[in-house]
């Protein structure tokens, strides 16, 4: 499967889905005026990525400095998939990355770690 | 009209406005606004104040481009263009910063409006981050273009309760105003 590369603009992030390595990542802003438009062709690759996956140990790693709040809606669905996937047997890790100081995206991760059961959800601090 | 222009200024000063725009936003509006509120205020705040400001500040211009009844189309190239109008403004009120919004809605959507933000005023923290979690899995309302989020998105990043009136236009129509306080108390 062809790894999926979109360039971060203003305010979409940056999408680096390199599934033959199985590490995902999502980095920068998102606060487009039409989330749909935006995710729903990376969610069509990340389902049929997972669809084709059993075992597999997949990484993912979201650095959000900022979304908004139809981006939360969109990140609540993308968690519901990998959980339904961990359910299902993969060994998925995701990377919540916050800026050090910055309690308000540590708490977004938090809130959305408290309905996870089978994905390990990492809180990471990051010092830059 | 020309005289009254700097009395306006005078007036925005008095009441420590550190932005102020009244027409026709869009997304790419909003970026640039972003960024020069970010950078005016940059000094003598610190990076969590600035960051709610934003956050505020998008929900609201996204609310306006969405919900704002004052609207012109066109074409543009083989699509069309749809510009929606409405007021954004940051000041400073006290050891806080403002930020408000106005826009134009048919009075038919005052209900809906004030019943939502009179429920998310009345809550404590507790109860706006559980309602929060509770609308993020809600598949939002028929009438609503977005996530049906953004007033509970306001009220959380914001250090008092939000505030809004709404004002009569005509007939058939209503001005919203809406403002969100944002300190160092929360």
């Amino acid at each position: 499967m062809d790894d999926l590369i979109i360039s971060a603009t203003r305010f979409t992030p940056g999408i680096r889905f390199l599934f033959s390595k199985h590490t995902l990542e999502m980095t920068g802003e998102s606060y487009p005026e039409n989330t749909s438009e935006f995710y729903t062709p990376i969610f069509v690759h990340l389902k049929n990525y997972l669809a084709n996956i059993t075992d597999q140990k997949v990484a993912i790693t979201l650095n959000l400095s900022y979304f908004n709040s139809s981006s939360s809606k969109i990140l609540i669905n993308l968690f519901d998939l990998l959980e339904e996937a961990a359910e299902e047997g993969r060994q998925i890790t995701v990377n919540w990355v916050y800026k050090e100081g910055d309690s308000d995206a540590r708490e977004f991760g938090e809130e959305f770690a408290e309905d996870l059961e089978c994905v390990k959800f990492n809180l990471v601090c990051a010092r830059y | 009209m020309l005289d009254k222009i700097y009395a306006m200024v005078e007036y925005l000063k008095a009441h420590e406005m550190v932005f102020w725009y009244n027409g026709p936003v869009s997304q790419i509006l909003l970026v640039e606004i972003g960024d020069i509120i970010k950078k005016s205020i940059e000094d003598e705040s610190d990076k969590k104040i600035i960051n709610r400001i934003f956050a505020i500040l998008v929900e609201q211009m996204q609310n306006i481009i969405k919900y704002s009844v004052q609207k012109k189309s066109g074409k543009e190239g083989d699509g069309m263009f749809v510009l929606s109008s409405g007021l954004i403004a940051v000041g400073v009120e006290g050891q806080d910063y403002s930020v408000i919004s106005g826009n134009v809605i048919c009075n038919e959507d005052r209900e809906r409006i004030s019943s939502r933000l009179d429920l998310i005023i009345a809550m404590d923290r507790e109860a706006q981050k559980e309602y929060y979690k509770t609308m993020r899995r809600k598949e939002p309302d028929p009438q609503s273009k977005g996530a049906g989020l953004g007033f509970i998105e306001m009220a959380r990043k914001a250090s008092k309760p939000l505030e809004y009136m709404f004002t009569p236009v005509d007939e058939t129509h209503s001005f919203f105003s809406l403002k969100a306080l944002v300190g160092m108390e929360s």
